[in-house]
């Protein structure tokens, strides 16, 4: 086990996903001078036909990648900011998500697509302060949400070798953490929640950069009200398996999701929790998400959108009756 | 030489001297098939025996045909909605063509895909597309793929006048040119995007004039004439293979049909084309008649040789269409195969209710 910074460990995926598939590369802007930190050394130890930096056209590169990716190879891209994926939307879930399906599988298209600054990097307004799933997962995209780097790190080595395209978000809010990380090599399958934090009263489920910010609630309420955290880590796969056992044993649920609340990630678990769970819940599960506005620039401004603990706690009482 | 004689059979019979027979005997062939095919998926779509639109490729035979002809077998095509041709070209199982358009089982690919979306990568076809312009970072893909593996195959990008405009394609031809890339884009204009003229909708006198702001080379021609358009694109794909430089390759051609099989219907009181415009490239410019005429002129191939290539087309592209009369549909509950790599996933396929 070593101490490890969420970024160190996006670094050594990158080199190991290099090192381990001789068809990767990487492309992006800005990444062989590694503008976010994220794609620190690779030039020179990969050299830069491994490693290229785009134009700023992100459907063109999109494309090409998924071009590449019909000839064999398996390449992943990297964006510098979340909303990128509105630029590259019909490459992305048009051509890559659907081209396994519509040729009755005569292609795979392995892409990894990373977004390092994902959600609320603070200060960025509302062009860059988007966790762009939901709109993905509506239309099939698989989707990690790391919210450690034990989870970045044994998530990334699933996705890169998923014979699918694949989103790995990375909250900015968490990027700069640390966690114990083995040293031995382990991976996290898609589709494996982590119970971040057993409790008996009620389930909150908890994604990405929300997860600290609902722990710090759960110590906060301890022992007045005990709190069961569920991370999903994948949001699809989704493991319902694991969020149904936990809400069938607290019998109340909260779910907590920094994304627009209508047609919202959460919305669709809170919607699942009450199809299969209903007849467990003792309180109508409760959704946490962003208020349904832009994110602004001015601090109070973002803090009113954003759902921080305040709202998360009201909402664990609220369900507490 | 009488003197109505269209200018177009004229030039292709004076370029058919020193001509391997084989070659023209087989652009004739090519020629005929995609348009016999053409002309039978209308029937069988008229008729309520595909499910979807089709886009037909009639009158732009020439552009695939020479294309194709120029082409190896390694090297890679992308293409567009209006790819029959281009796929068919390419090599692709005919009877597996018309059954995918009819969406059945034995379909190129097992009626998932229809008319839009033909594909047979083991051919270097990486796939039609439906959305205008999405198809061409595909070919530069496949061209990138190449330069990392220090082959030297070569990827033709098919797109329109219509994809001409679009962010993506420029996109592409940038990246192709600072990056090297082996592509040669192959712009089919063919007049019209969907119901608006190319001369309301391409700034410019020319799409190909748009090559030099790339910095690469770029020439319109006669895309009507299958010695001028094989001629042309064998020289841009064996550049394009020595150095590595992309290319743009404009072709003036024209489709006979409306932009879609259903526009007749729509656009019924409202033509934003007169016939006579159609009736003119018909009858002066077709390029299989007017190759033809080149063809029995300068004694290459008589009538009866081409009678009889005629009647073997037919012969084929009606097997071709009985075929896929007689497949089966795919059963319904099989539509959530090949969505993922692995299907084992939890709760795949989310249930309806």
């Amino acid at each position: 086990m070593s101490d490890q910074s969420y970024i160190s460990t996006i670094i050594q995926s990158y080199q190991e996903s290099l090192a381990d598939y001789d068809d990767t590369f990487v492309v992006g802007e800005d990444i062989q001078h590694a503008l976010m930190g994220t794609t620190r050394d690779l030039v020179a130890e990969f050299g830069e036909e491994r490693v290229w930096d785009a134009p700023i056209s992100e459907q063109g590169f999109h494309g090409l990648a998924i071009g590449a990716a019909m000839d064999g190879k398996r390449p992943i891209i990297e964006y510098q900011i979340n909303t990128m994926a509105y630029m590259a939307m019909d490459q992305l879930v048009n051509n890559a998500q659907k081209l396994r399906h519509m040729t009755h599988g005569q292609v795979s298209i392995p892409l990894t697509i990373t977004v390092p600054q994902a959600g609320t990097p603070g200060g960025s307004a509302a062009q860059h302060s988007d966790n762009p799933y939901p709109s993905l997962l509506n239309l099939g995209v698989k989707t990690v949400v790391p919210s450690t780097p034990y989870d970045q790190l044994g998530l990334f080595r699933s996705a890169v070798a998923e014979d699918d395209p694949v989103m790995v978000f990375w909250p900015a809010p968490v990027i700069g953490n640390r966690s114990e990380v083995p040293d031995e090599h382990y991976t996290i399958p898609l589709g494996e929640a982590d119970v971040k934090r057993e409790g008996e009263d009620v389930t909150v489920v908890a994604i990405g950069e929300k997860v600290p910010d609902v722990l710090a609630v759960a110590e906060r309420l301890d022992p007045e009200i005990s709190v069961e955290v569920v991370d999903p880590r994948t949001l699809l796969p989704l493991d319902e398996e694991t969020i149904l056992e936990s809400v069938e044993k607290t019998n109340r649920a909260v779910v907590v999701d920094a994304t627009n609340r209508t047609c919202g990630t959460a919305g669709d678990i809170a919607a699942r929790i009450s199809d299969a769970a209903f007849w467990h819940l003792d309180a109508p599960v409760k959704r946490v998400t962003r208020a349904d506005v832009p994110v602004s620039y001015s601090p109070p401004e973002e803090e009113f959108v954003i759902p921080g603990e305040d709202t998360i706690t009201e909402a664990i009482r609220d369900v507490m009756g | 030489m009488s003197q109505d004689v269209p200018e177009q059979v004229r030039s292709q019979q004076a370029g058919l001297s020193d001509r391997d027979p084989d070659l023209l005997r087989r652009m004739y062939r090519m020629m005929r098939e995609i348009r016999e095919f053409e002309h039978t998926a209308s029937e069988l779509s008229s008729a309520g025996e595909i499910p979807g639109p089709i886009h037909l490729y009639l009158g732009q035979e020439a552009v695939a045909t020479g294309v194709s002809l120029a082409l190896g077998d390694d090297d890679v095509i992308a293409s567009t909605h209006r790819g029959h041709g281009h796929v068919l070209a390419k090599g692709a199982d005919i009877d597996g063509m018309m059954a995918e358009l009819a969406g059945k089982e034995t379909g190129l690919n097992s009626g998932r895909g229809g008319s839009m979306h033909m594909v047979d990568f083991s051919l270097g076809i990486f796939g039609c597309n439906a959305i205008v312009g999405a198809s061409v970072p595909h070919a530069a893909g496949a061209a990138f793929s190449s330069k990392l593996d220090g082959d030297d195959r070569v990827s033709v990008s098919f797109f329109g006048d219509g994809a001409s405009n679009q962010g993506v394609v420029h996109e592409t031809m940038n990246m192709a040119a600072i990056w090297d890339l082996p592509v040669v884009f192959l712009c089919e204009n063919n007049q019209y995007g969907v119901s608006t003229s190319q001369e309301d909708a391409v700034a410019g006198d020319r799409i190909s004039d748009r090559a030099a702001s790339y910095d690469m080379a770029g020439e319109t021609i006669n895309g009507q004439n299958v010695l001028e358009v094989y001629d042309t694109v064998r020289e841009a794909v064996e550049t394009t293979r020595e150095t590595s430089r992309p290319r743009l390759v404009e072709c003036e051609t024209y489709r006979y049909e409306g932009h879609f099989s259903g526009e007749k219907d729509l656009l019924r009181d409202r033509p934003y084309r007169d016939e006579a415009e159609i009736e003119r490239w018909r009858d002066e410019r077709d390029p299989i008649d007017t190759f033809r005429q080149a063809l029995v002129a300068a004694d290459v191939l008589d009538e009866e040789t081409l009678d009889g290539i005629d009647a073997d087309v037919e012969a084929r592209i009606e097997d071709a269409a009985e075929f896929a009369l007689e497949s089966d549909y795919p059963p319904g509950d099989r539509a959530p195969e090949y969505t993922y790599a692995e299907q084992s996933y939890p709760d795949f396929p989310a249930e309806k209710y």
